[in-house]
């Protein structure tokens, strides 16, 4: 008789996409979602992250460079899944400062270089 | 009486030597003025007669500068007794005009008024040449002629006239000269004014506008403006203008073309000088669309970036106007001025830009080599290690932000500690209290890791590991005893509220090694492990955290 598993009693770890087209930074991104105790899926364009917004159904929350190659596509990418998918988390990261009016709603934009502390715990309350 | 020949009967008035020097007494046709008048009303008086003349005689007239008893201001030379005054060697007296055969006939002799008598003294000048006469006229004969007391007033009497003739032109010239002294003080005063203008003003159209109203007022302009040429060199835009009351702006789009051959002059760059535009060559074909503005004549001045013509500077006149070199010249002078300036505002845009780019590129690659480094401690059992090198990339990183703002030329102290201080721990939990020096970017960079260090302690093990505790920043310049001694900057740091502490066993890691070397590498630092908290005082001479000056 096979063994069954019981199912763990801690709710499901929360999905995160990370869209990154840099291989080093993306790295860090994925390790910065795994401290945060979610479990990272990895996206390397803009399309990528479309294409798999829309082939799945459990993303919660979104953490997106927003200084890839096509230097808008972040952003662009930011501002379209807020409008297709309004319950999902928002984290962003860039170089540059953004004005708040460009800043899609309830998004956070963190800095460069990385602040792990603040990025773990955006991750952490999102998927709280 | 002297026989005359029959030449002498028509005297000859034209000398051109006497008239290029009467023309030059600028007295013909002015207005009458009281010396002269006077002079007119003595001669009366001296010699009893009603009528007395300043008559200038000209190559086809004799003009009168005063008159008393005469109804005609001017007469032509066929009424004129004075004519014959220019070739007599002292006064000439005509005791009866009605008989002397150079007078008998004249209109003024045969019919109203009737005169009948006259003496003249000529109006000579040093030169020697006769102007005219200060004459005195009767309606009869007088046999007797002057008094040898009446000649001898007359004779004085017209010296006087030349001497007032000669000083009113002195003065003339002299409020000439000062009317251009003030105009040249005034173009002196303007590039000054402009020179501080230029350096204050952030943009094109602030620039240009300022510089156009000062052309337009100093040269008295009725209109003035810069106006951009496009890449064709076919249009002008003009964002703003000066001009006088009632004058129309041209602010808006033109097209030069409308306007005249005006194109080769402006892309050569050379300056378009119009005295009037219905006369010259490159406009009098476009007389109507100026004359809608109300130009007749301007100058334009091209400024030029690169070697192509991107503006005009450019001062309207309504009226007929001969532009003075000087007044080109200074105009020519204000749009490389105008040029000057535009060019450091395209370098300092560009500056802003590559500033930018730049510190963009640098927290990208900040943030990999933060990447590298996690990736390559992978194995690294300690990760707190791991985070503490996360952390001092970020306090450099937030030292180049405030660094940033000002080009990497120096930082302001208080935004620089307020930023690093920031990514530890919250506003609250410190006191700032100092002067806001600027400091130079090494100094921001040594003291943004030392705090950074000393904050990150404060937290782990100091006054900020308990949720009361609160950490005091204080910085001062301190003069020097004697006057060799510099000033010296004191930087302190003071930890109340939390735990006691004791020092660290051993040489210490990384963060104490840095907060042993002290600010810019002085190691003046005086670390005191107090029970009541941490207490250290960092010193380095003012110069070495200043910015080096210009």
């Amino acid at each position: 008789m096979a063994q069954v598993q019981a199912p763990p009693s801690v709710a499901p770890s929360a999905h995160v996409l990370v869209v990154e087209d840099d291989p080093i930074l993306m790295m860090a991104l994925v390790e910065f979602v795994e401290d945060a105790g979610c479990v990272a899926i990895e996206a390397s364009t803009a399309a990528e992250a479309i294409g798999i917004l829309e082939a799945r159904l459990d993303i919660r929350a979104v953490l997106t460079d927003l200084d890839m190659r096509g230097s808008s596509a972040g952003m662009t990418l930011a501002a379209a899944i807020r409008h297709r998918w309004p319950p999902i988390d928002l984290l962003m990261v860039s170089s540059q400062p953004w004005d708040a009016a460009q800043v899609p709603a309830r998004g956070l934009v963190l800095g460069k270089p990385f602040d792990r502390r603040r990025i773990v715990a955006a991750l952490q309350k999102f998927a709280a | 009486m002297i026989h005359r020949p029959e030449s002498s009967l028509t005297p000859d008035t034209s000398d051109p030597d006497r008239l290029a020097e009467l023309e030059a007494l600028e007295i013909l046709d002015t207005v009458p003025e009281e010396g002269f008048d006077d002079a007119v009303q003595i001669a009366r008086l001296i010699c009893h007669a009603p009528v007395a003349l300043i008559s200038l005689v000209a190559a086809d007239r004799q003009w009168f500068k005063a008159r008393a008893g005469f109804p005609d201001c001017e007469t032509d030379l066929g009424r004129s007794v004075c004519a014959y005054a220019l070739s007599a060697p002292d006064l000439l007296v005509i005791p009866d005009l009605s008989t002397d055969p150079r007078t008998r006939n004249n209109p003024l002799v045969t019919g109203e008024p009737h005169i009948r008598f006259y003496a003249g003294a000529p109006l000579r000048t040093p030169s020697g040449h006769v102007m005219g006469s200060l004459c005195v006229i009767d309606h009869r004969p007088r046999p007797e002629g002057l008094t040898e007391a009446q000649q001898d007033g007359l004779r004085r009497l017209a010296r006087q006239v030349m001497i007032l003739l000669r000083e009113r032109r002195q003065l003339a010239r002299m409020q000439a000269a000062e009317v251009l002294t003030r105009a040249a003080a005034a173009r002196r005063a303007a590039l000054i004014e402009l020179g501080d203008h230029l350096r204050d003003r952030g943009t094109v159209e602030e620039m240009t506008a300022t510089a156009a109203e000062i052309v337009g007022r100093t040269l008295n302009g009725s209109r003035a403006g810069y106006g951009e040429l496009d890449a064709s060199g076919r249009f002008v835009s003009i964002p703003r203008d000066w001009s006088l009351p009632g004058e129309l702006s041209l602010v808006g789009r033109h097209r030069l073309a409308d306007y005249g051959s005006l194109g080769p002059v402006i892309e050569r760059g050379d300056t378009l000088v119009v005295s009037d535009v219905g006369t010259d060559g490159r406009t009098a074909e476009h007389a109507a669309p100026f004359g809608a503005i109300n130009i007749t004549a301007m100058l334009n001045v091209p400024v030029r970036e690169r070697g192509r013509t991107v503006g005009l500077l450019f001062v309207h006149s309504p009226t007929v106007r001969s532009w003075a070199p000087e007044e080109i010249a200074f105009a020519r002078n204000v749009a490389d001025r105008v040029q000057v300036g535009l060019a450091r505002l395209r370098a300092e845009e560009q500056q802003a830009v590559l500033n930018k780019e730049l510190a963009h590129r640098l927290k990208n690659t900040l943030a990999i080599v933060q990447s590298i480094a996690t990736q390559t401690l992978r194995g690294v059992a300690e990760r707190p290690l791991v985070e503490a090198f996360e952390r001092r990339v970020l306090a450099l990183s937030r030292a180049h932000d405030v660094l940033m703002q000002s080009s990497w030329t120096a930082a302001r102290m208080r935004a620089a500690i307020e930023s690093v201080l920031a990514m530890q721990a919250d506003h609250d939990s410190y006191a700032l209290d100092g002067p806001d020096l600027d400091i130079s970017p090494q100094a921001a960079l040594s003291l943004s890791l030392l705090l950074h260090e000393l904050a990150t302690n404060a937290l782990k093990y100091g006054a900020l590991s308990a949720g009361t505790g609160r950490v005091r920043v204080t910085w001062h310049v301190e003069e020097g005893q004697a006057p060799s001694q510099a000033p010296t900057l004191v930087l302190g740091w003071t930890e109340r509220g939390g735990p006691g502490v004791t020092a660290p066993s051993g040489r210490g890691g990384f963060g104490s090694k840095l907060i042993r070397m002290g600010l810019v590498g002085t190691r003046a630092a005086d670390i005191r492990y107090d029970s009541v908290g941490l207490r250290a005082e960092f010193r380095a001479p003012l110069a070495d955290m200043q910015p080096q000056a210009d």
